[in-house]
Order: C-alpha cells, then structure tokens, then sequence
C-alpha cells in the first residue's frame, strides 16, 4: 500500500477516525493492527519478519536491564545485533555479496557462473532494524528504560507512518508518544493536514514530473549528450529530495493527525553552501543514527585529524551501504565522505583566505554562488545514487565530461534526450516556484493559541483546496501516462 | 493536438474571471464569500475543460498556479525562515 494510492487515501482517514472513536486502552490495539496491515499489504510473509525482530529485541532488551554484569549484557546486546543485523544482511545483501565473490572468482577462473539466491527484498527492513537497533543500544547504555509492555513495543517497531520510509525515530520520542493519551486538537488537525498537502505536492507534483525526464534519458544513457545527462542529474536530485521529503512529511502528517510528533526529517537541504551542511540537513535521522551509534563509538573526532577522517570514510561508506546493495552507493557514500573530509581540513585556510580577499561569505551574492556550485556538484554525484551499476555510471559520466556541443542543434538535441517541450520546461519553472514557497510555508502555526486571521482562514481554505486539485490532476494523470512510480526510497 | 487550457476561449475566460476574484480577495482582504466563488468558478471551468479533452497534467499545472497566488498570503505573514 504506497502512500499515493486510493487504498491509503481510504485507510487513513478510517484508521484516524477509529482512532479518535475509540477509548485510550485501546488505540495502540487499533494502530498495531492498522500497522500490521499496511506492512503484509506488499507481502504478507513480511510479517514473520518484523516479528522476528520485535520479538529478539523487546526480549534481549529487557535481559539486558536485569542482567548485572556487564559481559552479560554486552553478550544480550550481541545477540541481537547479530539476528537483527543478520536478518538485514541476508535479504537485503546477500545477492551483492554473492555478486561480488563472483567477481573476485572470475579473476581466477572464467568459467565461475553467476550464483543468485531467489530473495526477496522486504520493504522497510533497513528503517525498522535500525529504529529498533538504537532502542536496544539506548537501553545498553543506559539510557532508556526496557518497554514492558509488548503492545506498545511492537506499534513503535511497526507504527504505519514512519514504518517503510523513515523518519527513523529514537525510543525517547516515538514511545512516550504512543504511550501517551492524546486529546483531540484542532491545531494537531491542521498542522498533520498541511503536512500531508506539502507531502503529496512534493510527490505527485514535482518529484514525478522531474522523474519523467530523468528515466527517458536514463534509460538510453549512450544516446544523450553531456548537457542531457547533467541535467537529468540535477533533476534527479529535485527528484529524489522531493520524493523522500514528501514521504517524511506525509509521514509527519499522518502521525500528527493523532497527536504524535515525528522527527523532522531534512531541513532545506537544497539552500546548503557546503557537503557538511547538506549531510546536516539531509536525511537528519538516518545520519544522527550513524552518528550516535557509528561515529561516536570508533572515536569520532576525539582522536586526532587522521581517525576523524577514517570515520568519516567508514561511517559515509556504510552509509551508502545502506541505501543500496550496489557498489555505486558505496561509491557515492565514500564520494561523499571524501567531500566533507577535505572540506573539513580545508575551512580555516578557506575562511582565512577569503578574509584577506575581503569576501564575505555571508554576503547574499557569495552564498548564492556557493549554493550553486555545491548544487552542481551533489548532481553530478548523483548519477552514481541513479545509475543501475559501476558501468551505467562509467557511461553517464563520460557522455557529462566528453559529449558538449553548441548552438541551436545541440539545445535540441538535448531536449528530444530528455523528451521535454516548451511547455513543459514552463510547468517545470511553476512546479519548482510552488516547491520553494512551500519551504516557506508556516506547516506549523507558530503561536497555536492564536486564532488565524479572517485573510489567513480564506487563504488557507484556498490553498488546500487547490493543492488537493493539483495533486489529484498530476497523479491521475502521470497514472494514465503510465509514469506515476512508487517513493524511490521504499527501496532502501 | 491544441492545447485545450490554452485556445478554448470558454475556459480561458473561466480561468481568467477565477485568478481575477482570486487576486480580489487577497489584495482587498474581502469576504471569505468571494473565496469561495473564486474557488468555484475555477472549478466548474476546470471540469468544463476536462470534458473538452484538456490534458490532467495541463489542469493540473493551472491549478498549481492558482495554489502559489493564495501560498502568498500565507507566506507574507510568516513563513519559515
């Protein structure tokens, strides 16, 4: 059940409402089923799964309070790692690994055939094993305590809105929250709507209609010229971060139609100036997750440049380890810790340099400059989060660096790769102003005991319903193009 | 194929008449009533144009517009930062 389907347009609002009908004790009853449906909705053996993981991790974590000494607890806390982790290695790696050896056999004997285990990939694994790994680590640490109460443990491993795509929530937010009575609030209302609106226009609007230029010129990469294939790249990138910003927000939406707050999960990544900015503002949980339980442990940046910048490369490869089973993802993980560690060495001789030249980086022009270029830079990367494996990239690049023209023929040339017109490349430039106010837009009302202003109500009565028409008209009609696709990261 | 938003004059008139009570209201702060006019004239024309044959996406695309123009109001009066 994809979030932009009729199924869910129908079993959202029945879950709120039994939600909102229903007494306290038995809501989280209510959203553990909800939540179990949605996820046997793909496959319904996912189940056994997600079982699996909640049931090693709500046992070994409470084993892992009683226990007092600590070689039992760190011995619990492997236990779980291993199943956890190995459920996560087995159906989501094991084909890449397998791939791999071959690779590595064939140096050596040519006549090694493929080996492929027929496994399928379940969706969300990567999400809902992390979320329940930092639980257990939490409670390792000390720092929070075993949920006793089965029930509530399984909703905050299962809970529907942030189950397949993030955002990926640490214990001291999510459970309390589900714990928790909630009241009906008119604010809670307005607010999980605005977010599902923001959602579903970053989705159905703009990162659908980017997508359909991008797959045209990937899908015949030798075929379309340098300029083409930078900008299915960049538009990629528009792509991919209205994809998964519109997941997040609707899952923020959905969440908060029922009182729970999630994480939020980027931060106008798009405006960065810098590789470390954008990784701050990008994926916010998933790279806080590292950062907690990868980074800090190996040592951080307690000990020395040499070891920071090791982490940095471990943690960014993993990283892209985990969006994908391909080395191009880890290509692009460590492309990308590469970037943030010279970054990082090079700042003080920056600024200093910059200081004597008397450019402020602050200044507007300077910072626009500096957006653009680090826009151009994370398209380019890019092509190896987009390309199929190592070769696809190897000819994407190649056609960017090596296959430039000029003159009328080659912007032509250019548009027929990408398969836009004019009119479209219009619509493009009113998707992409509606995305930019959409930041700006107050998601949440700043003072919520403050009723809206007689301009505002109309204002915001105006926008909801017509972004409800927009989203529909642009899903229902990529639907009949055949081109509306499923959120890019249900695939991690 | 024309494009049926852009020559129908029915529907240009429609969705011009629609923009116009729209900008009314926002820069004349008048009644919620013209709101809700504006909102149903440029339904009825969108409609319209549907069973003229005009594409999803090309409806889609005006509506997109007429959602910036009332995201303004609420953007002035404080949008993030």
């Amino acid at each position: 059940m994809n979030f932009n389907s009729l199924e869910f347009l129908i079993f959202l609002p029945a879950v709120v409402l039994l939600y909102w009908i229903l007494p306290h004790r038995g809501r989280w009853i209510l959203l553990l089923i909800a939540s179990y449906i949605f996820y046997m909705s793909w496959n319904i053996w996912l189940i056994v799964l997600i079982m699996i993981t909640t049931v090693t991790a709500y046992g070994f974590a409470i084993a892992i309070e009683r226990a007092e000494s600590l070689k039992l607890k760190k011995l619990y806390l492997a236990f779980t790692l291993i199943i956890c982790l190995g459920l996560l290695v087995f159906f989501k790696y094991v084909n890449f690994i397998l791939e791999s050896a071959v690779g590595v056999i064939r140096l050596f004997n040519t006549e090694q055939d493929d080996i492929i285990l027929n496994v399928i990939l379940p969706v969300g694994i990567s999400f809902y094993t992390f979320q329940t790994l930092s639980y257990v680590i939490d409670v390792y640490r000390g720092d929070f305590k075993a949920e006793k109460h089965f029930g509530y443990f399984a909703l905050y491993v299962s809970y529907f809105p942030q189950l397949v795509a993030g955002p990926i929530e640490r214990p001291q937010n999510l459970l309390p929250q589900l714990r928790e009575e909630h009241k009906f609030d008119e604010n809670d209302i307005r607010a999980g709507g605005k977010w599902l609106l923001s959602g579903f226009f970053r989705k159905c609007v703009v990162a659908d209609f980017c997508g359909i230029f991008v797959n045209k010129v990937y899908a015949d990469l030798g075929n379309s010229n340098g300029l083409a294939v930078f900008v299915a790249s960049a538009l990629f990138l528009v792509q991919i971060y209205n994809d998964f910003a519109g997941y997040s927000e609707i899952a923020l939406g959905a969440a908060r139609l029922m009182g729970v707050k999630l994480s939020k999960n980027f931060d106008k990544p798009l405006t960065s100036t810098s590789y470390t900015e954008f990784f701050r503002r990008w994926h916010i949980t998933l790279n806080q997750w590292f950062m907690q339980y990868v980074y800090i442990p190996l040592g951080g940046n307690r000990k020395g440049k040499a070891l920071k910048i090791l982490n940095t490369l471990i943690v960014f490869a993993l990283c892209g380890l985990w969006h994908g089973a391909s080395w191009t993802f880890v290509l692009w993980g460590v492309t990308a810790g590469i970037m943030v560690s010279v970054e990082a060495l090079l700042r003080k001789p920056f600024a200093k340099m910059c200081e004597k030249a008397k450019i402020d980086l602050e200044n507007p022009l300077v910072k626009l400059v500096r957006q653009i270029v680090l826009y151009v830079f994370s398209a380019a990367s890019c092509i190896l989060f987009r390309a199929q494996n190592i070769a696809e990239a190897g000819v994407a690049f190649r056609q960017m660096f090596t296959a430039w023209g000029a003159g009328e023929s080659y912007v032509s040339q250019t548009m027929s790769a990408l398969g836009i017109d004019a009119f479209q490349i219009v619509q493009l430039a009113i998707f992409i102003v509606a995305m930019i106010l959409i930041y700006r837009l107050p998601l949440e009302n700043k003072s919520e005991s403050l009723p809206l202003a007689r301009e505002r109500e109309a204002a915001g009565i105006s926008v909801f319903v017509y972004g409800i028409i927009a989203i529909m008209l642009c899903w229902l009609g990529l639907l009949a193009m055949g081109d509306a696709s499923v959120f890019q990261y249900f695939q991690f | 194929m024309e494009n049926v938003v852009l020559t129908n004059p029915v529907v240009v008139i429609g969705f011009i008449i629609s923009m116009a009570l729209c900008i009314f209201a926002y820069v004349k702060k008048a009644h919620i009533a013209v709101t809700v006019i504006s909102i149903a004239i440029f339904v009825i024309t969108a409609t319209y144009s549907l069973l003229k044959g005009a594409d999803l996406y090309d409806v889609g695309t005006v509506s997109v517009v007429f959602f910036i123009i009332n995201l303004l109001p609420l953007w002035k009066n404080g949008g993030d930062k």
